[in-house]
């Protein structure tokens, strides 16, 4: 094997893959940082060129580019808010709340160096279980996919992203009703299509990601007029940076447990096809949040937090190298594109594979690690200059971000009906976060919930209840979640005692939206009843599992609304003390944070992340202010003309197609609704980003013969 | 400017953008998508963006044909060919897609006559269209399927399923040619068996035979073939006709569906839905364009096509990724889908 290591090495060292090591690397950061560009677009972009190239240049500039893609889509995660990618979505929960601070310098840090030593923690499991993940496949049966899928729904629905756990569930319940519109693969009948072909292939989860964080994140950022820091400039000093990064890098050591354990986790994931790709950063977090002595600080800004969500990214990938080279059986949609691009150079993955090309494997393997290493140290090199994205205003940046989206959504889908989804999910989005529904636990249930459909019935068809008997794996992966939804909800209790500060006591308790509340659970409900009925008049084969979920979604929701109606009966028997607070303020004002500023230098201000309405507590118990009532206004009137801009670029596209759609909306946008001191500096923002724009459509679609042209073009 | 007004200002560009839409469906005169090509001829294609639908994920034998053929296509044709992955549904997905787009030529796909049959023949209402009105361009090559066990498992031949006592336990794809397949030959052989269908997809079907969730799959041999040269699979029955070297070196001694016909006492019904299926399945990965094309532009992707198919490139290409060709050109594709249609009955009572 050592003979395999190093020849696999020495095959990387020629003049063209080196080049094309680059190329990949530069290709996948600058399309890993763009929202919806992601991993599988550029790779699919590839697929053209490798006709006439040979194996080891063919396969280093693949892996190259997505290598560097997972790393990159940190970058955005943590500067704005907004993931490159829906796996580094994890990454925002703590990566974003730092950079909020000011300490932007300091999440990239993090970021590379677990991403780095992550991946090479996941070379190393590659290299000692790439023998025998051929054996390793007979672990995992139907039993033991829908038990993983359990673990790490109960382990998600624990982020920490809500305060209640019945808006868990709910999310949950909902993002897996999602799930199940299109084609039944048990019975070909099709689900909550109603006659769309569009509809047929299901929800993309690039879209949806896309409007449930990023176009949500663009709407908080609009109404609040202000950069990612709070409106302070963080224009600091490179020694500044460089104190940033050390610290950063300081961090990482300090918590080489989380890197490792979620390193481990996410490369033992990775090798299992069907689960890994996607959600091993999510159960890294949560694994995290559940064991990490810092736990209880997860969602507001620790280095635990990141280096947990981090040190999975590049290692899930050098993961499925196993099963995807072995086997010929991907885990994730880059490893999918990576095969069908092995089939083009005349590879057949497959146990005659480690035979026939020994050295193969651990060719792929370096490229991992090489990419890793040099990309994450360019990243820390750029460090300065990317962390200023955190001192620009949100409503400048809005147009950039808006149509990388829409583009990239119709990209993903390759039809109008993604950039439809998008503008959809950027509403429920925005709704979910102002209430404090889970936008993690409603994409994890969109992305598993094909999966845990078709293993549930296939367990009933292969196993029947034997199965409790016969996969004591299974069992084994069924305990462990138990306990640990035992354990998430005591410390949830816990927890929700020790929130109460003497700040929020004085205010009085945080009280549900006295209207939004309780419609959006009746509309769940109502929802959730249709969608039951629905699924009654399909075959059992089709219907059950559908039919299951939404039963369980209208009582869940038919109880909080029940209970939200039990006390306004009692509000109106005792007349009210006090009028509890409520708010429905996407991301309130925090007042910075002495303690933590002076930590750090740079740090201008504070900021939690509030997915509810209501921020968490400062690492020190320090809360937000609430808004003046006419500024409350004022900034949801902000946030709903965000939304309308969404929407009047998606109608326009539709129009008049990206070309025209796209540049027109981005100049009218500019010319009114962001301020400026002088007029000058209106018409040359105008200009310039109307011309960003235009490149940037035209050149989308030229670039991936998009050929949607517009219903009036 | 007040944020009240810069609400109005994307509200009423979005009303009025809406109010356009409005009109415009209305009036029914405008076209969303596509180039247009409603001249036809070769020459409607020059410039354009073709999009080419593949049924199944990247690294399926309908995406490798899709991916083999688009370069060539589009130097034929002068045009970008553009390969979009639309899988799901055992292929009904990207079948229905392709059926549904406008038929001007600028969108044609990959079809899975064979199984889409079994789907009509069994009262699915997942297929959109009739598949006999679809604009046949051609056919790559008719591909083999293969009915594979465990290496080392208790199935010795495909005569010893026939005997067993035991149900046999076969792992499924709904609505592929697989399925038809396994309904069909399990059925009308009277072999014990238990379908359990519920994979997604190749991959997860792969993956349930490797973990031996089940004894038996039947799926085309372009995905098998990995698996039966890498010692994983056993081929015990072999459909269609196998021409490239490879396969047929891997398929050495296996019975063919005739030849055990030809063993196996059946009756006359039973042996002619095994020959409905036998043709059926021959009718794969199929290239067509919408129902309504008009015969101009039909023409020239065929001739395309056929051109495409004969280049030396390309054939180099195909031998590369293992992929048979023997290309069949479009009137004789059509003409063997209406026989299929039309003589597809006596499977009925497998599929159903």
């Amino acid at each position: 094997m050592t003979h395999d290591l190093l020849s696999g090495f020495s095959q990387l060292i020629t003049p063209e893959a080196i080049g094309l090591l680059i190329a990949g690397m530069a290709i996948g950061m600058f399309m890993g940082m763009l929202p919806g560009m992601g991993v599988s677009l550029a790779l699919s972009l590839m697929l053209p060129f490798l006709y006439h190239m040979s194996v080891i240049p063919a396969v280093t500039l693949m892996l190259a580019t997505q290598a560097a893609s997972y790393y990159a889509a940190s970058i955005t995660a943590i500067l704005l808010n907004t993931p490159g990618a829906p796996e580094s979505y994890p990454t925002t929960l703590d990566g974003f709340p730092m950079a909020k601070r000011g300490e932007a310098g300091r999440a990239l840090a993090i970021s590379a160096a677990s991403t780095w030593a992550g991946g090479w923690i996941g070379c190393i499991i590659l290299v000692a279980l790439l023998q025998v993940a051929g054996s390793l496949i007979n672990l995992f049966h139907p039993p033991e996919f829908v038990a993983i899928i359990v673990l790490a729904l109960v382990l998600i629905g624990g982020t920490g992203e809500s305060t209640s756990s019945a808006k868990v569930l709910l999310s949950g319940a909902v993002g897996l009703m999602f799930s199940f519109i299109g084609s039944d693969p048990v019975s070909g009948v099709e689900r909550f299509t109603f006659g769309s072909t569009a509809l047929l292939n299901g929800l993309n989860v690039v879209p949806v990601a896309l409007g449930l964080f990023a176009m949500t994140q663009m709407v908080v950022m609009f109404g609040r007029n202000e950069s990612v820091t709070g409106g302070s400039r963080a224009l600091l000093n490179s020694g500044q940076f460089r104190h940033q990064v050390r610290l950063g890098l300081r961090d990482t050591a300090a918590n080489w447990v989380s890197v490792v354990r979620s390193a481990v986790v996410a490369g033992v994931l990775g090798l299992i096809p069907g689960i890994g790709g996607f959600s091993a950063n999510f159960i890294s977090y949560s694994l995290g949040r559940q064991v990490s002595r810092q736990g209880r600080e997860f969602g507001t800004g620790v280095p635990a937090g990141i280096a947990s969500a981090e040190g999975s990214s590049l290692s899930k990938e050098v993961g499925s190298l196993a099963p995807a080279v072995a086997l010929g059986l991907p885990s994730g949609v880059g490893m999918v594109i990576f095969i069908a691009a092995l089939a083009i150079l005349g590879v057949q993955p497959g146990p005659n594979l480690l035979k026939s090309q020994p050295t193969l494997p651990y060719s792929m393997m370096w490229v991992m690690a090489i990419v890793g290493l040099v990309s994450c140290a360019l990243g820390l090199v750029l460090t300065p200059w990317l962390s200023r994205a955190t001192s620009v205003r949100g409503p400048v940046l809005m147009p950039l971000i808006v149509s990388l989206a829409v583009l990239g959504s119709f990209a993903a889908v390759t039809g109008f009906v993604g950039v439809v989804e998008l503008g959809v999910f950027a509403v429920v989005g925005v709704v979910m976060r102002k209430l404090g529904y889970s936008l993690a636990a409603m994409t994890i249930g969109l992305v598993l919930g094909g999966t845990f459909a078709d293993n549930v019935h296939l367990t009933q068809q292969i196993y029947g209840w034997h199965f409790l008997t016969r996969s004591p794996l299974a069992d084994v992966f069924f305990a462990i979640a138990i306990v640990l939804l035992a354990a998430i909800t005591w410390r949830g209790r816990r927890r929700g005692e020790a929130v109460v500060t003497p700040q929020r006591a004085a205010r009085g308790p945080r009280a549900p939206h006295p209207v939004l509340e309780p419609v959006t659970e009746a509309v769940i409900a109502v929802v959730s009843i249709v969608y039951l009925v629905i699924s009654l008049g399909y075959p059992t084969d089709a219907g059950r599992i559908p039919a299951i979920v939404s039963g369980l979604a209208a009582v869940l929701a038919l109880a909080r609304l029940g209970s939200w109606g039990v006390r306004q009966l009692a509000t109106r028997r005792q007349p009210a003390e006090a009028t509890p607070e409520t708010s429905l303020e996407l991301e309130p004002e925090l007042k910075p944070e002495p303690a933590m500023a002076a930590s750090v230098p740079g740090a201008v201000a504070v900021g939690a992340l509030a997915l509810d309405g209501a921020p968490p507590p400062g690492p020190d118990g320090i809360e937000a202010e609430p808004l003046a009532p006419a500024d409350r206004r004022r900034r949801i009137g902000r946030e709903f003309a965000a939304l309308a801009w969404i929407w009047a670029a998606i109608v326009l596209s539709y129009l008049f197609g990206f070309q025209i759609g796209v540049p027109v909306i981005a100049a009218a946008y500019c010319l009114t609704s962001i301020g400026w001191n002088h007029r000058w500096q209106r018409l040359a923002f105008a200009a310039s980003a109307t011309a960003v724009a235009a490149i940037i459509a035209i050149g989308f679609v030229s670039l991936f013969h998009l050929t949607f042209t517009g219903l009036l073009a | 400017m007040t944020g009240h007004k810069r609400f109005l200002v994307p509200a009423a560009a979005a009303v009025a953008a809406i109010a356009l839409a409005a009109c415009s469906s209305a009036s029914g005169t405008a076209e969303a998508g596509g180039g247009g090509s409603s001249g036809g001829g070769a020459s409607a294609f020059k410039g354009k963006t073709i999009t080419l639908i593949a049924p199944d994920a990247p690294g399926g034998s309908y995406d490798s044909y899709a991916r083999l053929f688009a370069p060539y296509l589009g130097q034929e044709l002068g045009a970008t060919v553009n390969v979009e992955n639309v899988d799901g549904g055992g292929t009904l997905d990207g079948t229905n897609q392709m059926a549904a787009a406008h038929p001007d030529g600028m969108t044609i796909g990959m079809v899975n006559v064979g199984g889409d049959v079994a789907s009509k023949v069994e009262g699915q209402p997942s297929l959109h269209d009739d598949v006999t009105k679809f604009a046949y361009i051609g056919q790559p090559a008719v591909l083999p399927n293969a009915l594979v066990t465990q290496s080392g498992g208790s199935a010795g031949t495909f005569t010893s399923l026939v005997h067993s006592s035991d149900p046999v336990a076969v792992l499924d794809i709904r609505n592929g040619i697989g399925d038809m397949l396994n309904r069909v030959v399990f059925g009308a052989f009277g072999i014990k068996h238990k379908l359990d269908t519920g994979f997604e997809s190749t991959t997860a079907l792969k993956q349930g035979f490797l973990a031996k969730d089940g004894k038996t799959i039947f799926e085309a041999m372009s995905t098998l073939y990995p698996l039966i040269s890498g010692s994983q699979a056993k081929p015990l029955l072999v459909t269609g006709t196998v021409s490239l070297p490879t396969w047929r070196n891997a398929l050495f001694g296996v019975p063919t569906l005739d030849s055990e016909l030809s063993q196996v006492s059946v009756s006359a019904g039973q042996t002619k839905a095994l020959k409905e299926a036998n043709a059926l399945a021959n009718l794969s990965d199929d290239f067509a364009a919408p129902p309504g094309t008009p015969a101009a532009t039909v023409s020239a992707l065929r001739q395309a096509f056929t051109k495409a198919a004969a280049l030396p490139a390309l054939q180099k290409q195909a031998t590369k990724e293992s992929l048979p060709l023997a290309f069949i050109a479009g009137p004789t594709t059509a003409s063997q889908v209406a026989s299929a249609v039309a003589n597809s009955s006596s499977i009925a009572p497998y599929v159903k």
